[in-house]
C-alpha cells in the first residue's frame, strides 16, 4: 500500500516554500501563517504515522518505492536510483522529533522581522530536506537531502546571523561538506559492491543499488568487489571495509558533532538566529547519530563491532571536553552550545557500547537532547531579544522578575543535567548502563562518563544560581525590557516542557517504538 | 587513379565540414562587403552552424559502429566524434545567442573566427594522424589568440601575447614528441597496428616522457595544469561569450583526443594522467580561492574542473571513458551557465569584481537562485547535474582502484572530493555577495528580466538533467568507443 503518508512530509514543504517564493511581496504578512499552517499540517500527518505505525512490527513501514534514475554506468552496469520511502522506529522518533521541533522554531521564527519571503520559504526548504533525510531508504536519496540541508542552513545562517555570520556560515557548510564528502565516497562504494539480484536478472546487466535493504544485507555483495568480505582489498595497508567505517564515522562525527570535529558548532550557534540555533541543535546534529546507527552500524556491523571501545573513548572524550568547555564560557549560547556537544557524547558513549541497552539509550538521548536542547536556546533566545545580550554575568535575580520563566528555565536546566523523572536522566542513564554492560569497553569509560553528569550539573546550576537567584540586578539599559514570557514564548517553552516530563516519566512511549529496530540491528 | 578515387569517396563523407568550409570563405566576403556595424555577419553565421549542425546530426545515418576511415588514415569518423562535433556546435550556437542577446557589437572577422575554431576542432574530433592533430590544434590556436587581442585594450594585448607564447612554447614541445613518435613508430597515425608494434620495443618510460610532450599541447587547450598559467588573464579579459565558448568547446575535443590517445594503448599513460590531474586539481583549486574577479575565479575552476574530467579518461581494464564524456557532456551547460551569469552580473553592477555583486541578488531574488544553482551545478552538489557527472567519475575511480588493486586511485578519490569540498568556498563568494552583503551604494538596478529567464533556461536544464540524466546518459552510452 503506497499511502503517500511520508511524501506529503516532503512535498507539503516544499510546495509551501515554492509557494511563498512566487507570492508577491504585497503578501508579506501571510508568509508566517502558511508556514505554520503547514507545520500544523505536518503535525496531523506525524499523528496519523503514529497511529498507524505498527510497532512490533520489524522492517519499514509507509513504505513508498518508486523508479527514478536507472543510470547506464558503462556498457555493462546500471546504478539503479529509486524514490524509496519508509520509516521504522528510529526514524519514526526522528521524524516526530523534527516535526515537533520544527513547530516550535516555527512560532520563534514570528520575531523575524527581515526578509521574511526568502526565511519562510528557506525555513520550509530545511524542513522537507530534514524530514527527507530521515525517511529516506536509499542512500542516494538520503545523500541528496543531507547534502540539500546545507544550502538553506548557510543562507538562513549567513543572512539573518549575528555580526561574524559570515565566518560561521562558511564555517559550519565546509565542515559539512567535508563530512559529506568522506560519506558519498562510502556511498558509491557500497553501491559498486552491492547488485540487486532481482533487476540484474531482468535488464540482463549488472544492477548496482542504493536500496538500503539490499545494502544492509551482506548477501548482495558481489564477488571480488571493493568492499566483499571474503577477500579483503587493502586501501593504504587498511582492509576496505574498515576504511569505509571510518571515513563514516568521521562524517557523520562531523556532523554530531565529536571532538576534535566540533569547532564549527559554537561558532554557528552564536551567530544563528534563535529559531535555526534550536533547529541546529535539536534536529541537525541528530542526523549525525542517525547515520551512525543506520548506515555505519547497519551496513557494517562485522567492523563495528571492532570500533566500540575507539567509539567510546571519543564519546567520552566529548563528554569531557564539552563540559569542561562549557564550565569557562562567559556567553550563555556558547555555554549551552558546548552542553550540546557534552550531551551528544553520550549518544556516542551508547553507540559504541554495541549492544541493546547501549542503543536504546543512545536513541533515547538524541530524542531528548532535541527536546532540552530546543528549550535552552529558546531561552537564551528569550534574554538575547529582550536585551540583545547574553552574558550570563550581566543577569542576576531574574526569578523575581520573571516567575514563569524561571520555573521553565528549571525544567530545561534540570533536565539537561539528568534529574530523574525528566527526559534528560533516562537516556543518560541507559548510555552509561549500556556501556557499563559492554563486554569490550573497560569499566573506566563509563565510570569518566558519569563525570560529564557532575560537570553538567556543575555549569548548569551554577549559571542558574548565578542568573534567577539573589537580588535583582542587571544593567540599567535593560531593566525595563525583562519583562516575563509572553504567550508565544510559554507555548514553545510549554509544549517542550511537558513533553520533556512525559518522556522522563513515562520513558516507555519512545522504547516501545525504537526497541523492535534496536533489536533487529543485533 | 584509385587515390583520386578514395579522395573524391572520402570527401563525400565530410560534408559538414564543406559547408562550413565554403560558409567561412563566404562570409569573408560579406564582412568586406557590408558596414561595419551590419548584422549580416551574424546571421549568416548562425544560418552557417545551423547547417553545420543539423548535417553533422543527420548526415551520417548509415554510419558502420566501427567508424569509418578517410583519406587513407587521415580521419577517422565514428560516433564519438560526432557526438563531439555537435557539442561543439551546441556551444557555438549558445555562443552566438549569447553574444546577441547581451548586443555585443562583434566585427564580423570575430564571427571568422569562431567558425574557424569550429572547422579545427571539427577535423580535430575525427582523427587519430598526428600531423591533422597538430594542424588542427594550430587553426585553433591561432584563431584564439587573434580572438583575444581583438578587443583594443592594453591587457588584451598582455593576455593575448602571453597566450601566443605559452600556447607557441606548446605546440613546440608537441610537435618534438610527435617527431620522436615518428621516429619510434615509423607511421604517423598512432591508432594503427604497425605504430603500435615497431613503438613497443622502447621502454615504457621513454614513451611515458614521449607522451608527456605529446599530450602537452592537448593539455594546454585543455587548460590542466601546468600549461595553465595563460588561463586567468585571457579569461579575464576576454569578451564573456567568446571566453565562454572557448571554456568549453576545446576544452572538449581535446578531452576526446586524449582519450584515444590512452584508447590507442601503446603505453600506460596512468601515471602521466594522475600527475596532470593531482596538480590541476590542487592548482585550480588553491588558487581560485584568492580570487576576486568572478572570470578569473571562472578560469581557475575551469582549470580544476579539467582535472575532474581527465579523471574519467584513466585507463583500466574496462574503461569506456564513461566518466570523462558525460562530464563534458553537463560541463556544456554548466560552465556557458556560469559565463552567463557573469555577463548578466557585468551588466547590472558594471564589473567583475564579486565585491561589486553586493546586493543584486537581494533586489532580483530569482538572479540570486539562479547563481546559487549554477554555482552548486559547479561544485557538484544534488540537486544538480554537475553532482551526477562528479558521481560518474568517481564511480570509475572505485571501479578502477577494483581492478588495478592500487591504493593511488583511492587516494585519488578522496583527494578529488575534498577538492570539491574547498571549492564551495569560492563558488559561493558569488551568492554570498550576491545575497547575503548588503550593498552600501545603490546599485545601478535594472531587473533585466529577459536575461534573467534565458539564464532560468540554464538552471532548470541543470535540474531537470539531474532528476531525469536518462536522455544524456543513453546518448553518451551510444557514443562511446
Amino acid at each position: 500500500m503506497q499511502s503517500g503518508l511520508l511524501s506529503s512530509l516532503i512535498i507539503l514543504p516544499l510546495i509551501a516554500s515554492m509557494v511563498i517564493l512566487l507570492l508577491p511581496e504585497s503578501y508579506k504578512g501571510s508568509y508566517r501563517w502558511i508556514a505554520l499552517i503547514v507545520q500544523i499540517l505536518l503535525l496531523i500527518n506525524l499523528g496519523t504515522l503514529i497511529s498507524g505505525f505498527e510497532a512490533n512490527h520489524t522492517g519499514y513501514q509507509f513504505l513508498e518505492h518508486f523508479e527514478w534514475i536507472r543510470l547506464t554506468l558503462g556498457k555493462t552496469s546500471i546504478l539503479s536510483i529509486d524514490y524509496i520511502v519508509g520509516i521504522d522506529g528510529l526514524s519514526l522518533s526522528m521524524v516526530a522529533l523534527s516535526v515537533v521541533v520544527f513547530f516550535i522554531a516555527n512560532i520563534s521564527s514570528f520575531s523575524i522581522n527581515k526578509k521574511e519571503k526568502a526565511y519562510y520559504s528557506l525555513f520550509l526548504l530545511l524542513t522537507a530536506t530534514v524530514i527527507g533525510c530521515f525517511v529516506a531508504i536509499d542512500f542516494f536519496l538520503f545523500f541528496i537531502f543531507f547534502e540539500f540541508m546545507l544550502l538553506p542552513m548557510y543562507f538562513l545562517i549567513g543572512i539573518w546571523g549575528g555580526p561574524n555570520k559570515a565566518y560561521a556560515s562558511l564555517k559550519f557548510i565546509i565542515y559539512t561538506l567535508v563530512g559529506s564528502v568522506m560519506i558519498l565516497v562510502v556511498m558509491i562504494a557500497l553501491a559498486m559492491s552491492n547488485v540487486d539480484e532481482f533487476f540484474t536478472s531482468e535488464y540482463k546487466r549488472t544492477v548496482f543499488s542504493f536500496d538500503f535493504r539490499i545494502l544492509s544485507d551482506q548477501a548482495n555483495l558481489l564477488k571480488g568487489s571493493l568492499l566483499n568480505i571474503e577477500n579483503p582489498i587493502k586501501i593504504f595497508g587498511v582492509n576496505a571495509r574498515d576504511f569505509m567505517f571510518i571515513l563514516l564515522f568521521i562524517g557523520f562525527g562531523i556532523k554530531l558533532p565529536m571532538v576534535p570535529f566540533h569547532t564549527w558548532l559554537p561558532d554557528a550557534h552564536v551567530e544563528a538566529p534563535t529559531p535555526i540555533s534550536v533547529v541546529l541543535a535539536g534536529i541537525l546534529l541528530k542526523i549525525g547519530g542517525y547515520g551512525l546507527i543506520r548506515i555505519a552500524y547497519g551496513f557494517f556491523p562485522d567492523i563495528a563491532i571492532n570500533y566500540g571501545l575507539l567509539i567510546s573513548i571519543m564519546g567520552l572524550i566529548s563528554i569531557l571536553y564539552g563540559g569542561f568547555n562549557a564550565l569557562a564560557q562567559k556567553d550563555l549560547k556558547k555555554l549551552i552550545a558546548y552542553s550540546s556537544i557534552s550531551h551528544m557524547g553520550f549518544v556516542l558513549l551508547g553507540i559504541g557500547a554495541f549492544n541493546i541497552e547501549g542503543f536504546n539509550g543512545a536513541i533515547f538521548q538524541m530524542f531528548s537532547h532535541g527536546l532540552l536542547s530546543s528549550m535552552l536556546f529558546l531561552i537564551a533566545g528569550v534574554l538575547y531579544e529582550r536585551t540583545k545580550n547574553r552574558e550570563i554575568n550581566n543577569f542576576k535575580g531574574l526569578a523575581k522578575t520573571m516567575p514563569i520563566f524561571t520555573v521553565l528555565v528549571a525544567i530545561a536546566f534540570f533536565g539537561s543535567l539528568g534529574l530523574p523523572s525528566l527526559s534528560g536522566f533516562i537516556g543518560e542513564f541507559f548510555t552509561l548502563f549500556g556501556s557499563f554492560q559492554a563486554s569490550t569497553i573497560p569499566k573506566v569509560i563509563p565510570i569518566l562518563g558519569v563525570l560529564g553528569i557532575v560537570l553538567s550539573a556543575i555549569y548548569l546550576l551554577w549559571t542558574f544560581q548565578k542568573m534567577f537567584f539573589g537580588e535583582f540586578w542587571t544593567k540599567e539599559e535593560f531593566k525595563n525590557n525583562l519583562t516575563d514570557l509572553d504567550q508565544k514564548e510559554i507555548i514553545m517553552l510549554g509544549v517542550l516542557g511537558v513533553l520533556t516530563l512525559i518522556f522522563g516519566i513515562f520513558p516507555n512511549i519512545l522504547f516501545d517504538l525504537i526497541n523492535p529496530t534496536v533489536i533487529q540491528l543485533f | 587513379m584509385k587515390e583520386l578515387q578514395e579522395i573524391l569517396t572520402s570527401s563525400q563523407h565530410i560534408l559538414p565540414e564543406w559547408i562550413l568550409l565554403l560558409g567561412i570563405l563566404l562570409l569573408v566576403i560579406i564582412v568586406s562587403f557590408q558596414k561595419k556595424d551590419s548584422k549580416w555577419p551574424y546571421r549568416f553565421s548562425f544560418l552557417l552552424v545551423l547547417a553545420y549542425t543539423f548535417t553533422a546530426t543527420y548526415f551520417y545515418e548509415n554510419l558502420p559502429s566501427e567508424g569509418l576511415k578517410l583519406y587513407g588514415d587521415l580521419l577517422f569518423i565514428d560516433q564519438t566524434s560526432l557526438f563531439f562535433k555537435q557539442l561543439v556546435a551546441i556551444s557555438t550556437i549558445v555562443f552566438l545567442i549569447h553574444s546577441r542577446l547581451f548586443q555585443y557589437k562583434f566585427d564580423g572577422e570575430i564571427y571568422f573566427l569562431i567558425l574557424c575554431i569550429l572547422l579545427g576542432l571539427s577535423f580535430l574530433a575525427m582523427t587519430t594522424h598526428f600531423l591533422v592533430i597538430y594542424v588542427a590544434i594550430e587553426l585553433v590556436s591561432i584563431s584564439s589568440y587573434v580572438l583575444v587581442a581583438t578587443k583594443n585594450e592594453k591587457t588584451n594585448f598582455e593576455a593575448a601575447i602571453k597566450y601566443l607564447i605559452f600556447g607557441a612554447t606548446s605546440s613546440a614541445i608537441m610537435l618534438y614528441g610527435i617527431s620522436l613518435f615518428y621516429g619510434m613508430g615509423h607511421v604517423l597515425n598512432f591508432a594503427e597496428q604497425t605504430f603500435l608494434e615497431s613503438i613497443s620495443t622502447n621502454s615504457p618510460l621513454v614513451l611515458q616522457i614521449v607522451s608527456f610532450l605529446f599530450l602537452g599541447g592537448l593539455f594546454f587547450k585543455i587548460a590542466a595544469a601546468p600549461f595553465h598559467s595563460w588561463v586567468p588573464d585571457v579569461y579575464e579579459v576576454t569578451s564573456t561569450p567568446i571566453i565562454s565558448f572557448l571554456s568549453f568547446a576545446p576544452k572538449a575535443v581535446g578531452v576526446l583526443v586524449v582519450a584515444r590517445v590512452v584508447q590507442a594503448n601503446f603505453t600506460d599513460l596512468n601515471a602521466v594522467l594522475l600527475l596532470i590531474i593531482f596538480v590541476s586539481l590542487i592548482v585550480g583549486n588553491l588558487a581560485a580561492l584568492w580570487q576576486t574577479n568572478l572570470k578569473r575565479m571562472l578560469g581557475y575552476s575551469g582549470i580544476a574542473q579539467a582535472g575532474f574530467i581527465l579523471i574519467g579518461v584513466l585507463k583500466g581494464p574496462q574503461t569506456d571513458f564513461y566518466g570523462a564524456f558525460f562530464y563534458i557532456l553537463t560541463y556544456l551547460p554548466i560552465t556557458m551557465g556560469a559565463f552567463f551569469l557573469a555577463d548578466l552580473l557585468k551588466k547590472q553592477s558594471g564589473s567583475d569584481e564579486m565585491e561589486d555583486f553586493k546586493g543584486i541578488g537581494q533586489k532580483n531574488i530569482f538572479l540570486g537562485l539562479n547563481a546559487v544553482i549554477i554555482m552548486m551545478a559547479l561544485v557538484g552538489l544534488p540537486p544538480t547535474i554537475g553532482f551526477m557527472a562528479k558521481l560518474m567519475v568517481f564511480s570509475s575511480i572505485i571501479n578502477l582502484g577494483e581492478a588495478m588493486h592500487s591504493s593511488v586511485y583511492y587516494g585519488l578519490l578522496i583527494f578529488g572530493l575534498l577538492n570539491a569540498a574547498i571549492s564551495i568556498y569560492y563558488y559561493l563568494k558569488v551568492p554570498y555577495f550576491m545575497l547575503i552583503k548588503k550593498s552600501y551604494n545603490q546599485p545601478r538596478y535594472n531587473p533585466d528580466f529577459f536575461l534573467t529567464l534565458v539564464l532560468t533556461y540554464f538552471s532548470i536544464a541543470l535540474i531537470i538533467f539531474f532528476l531525469y540524466p536518462d536522455f544524456g546518459t543513453e546518448w553518451v552510452r551510444k557514443v562511446l568507443f
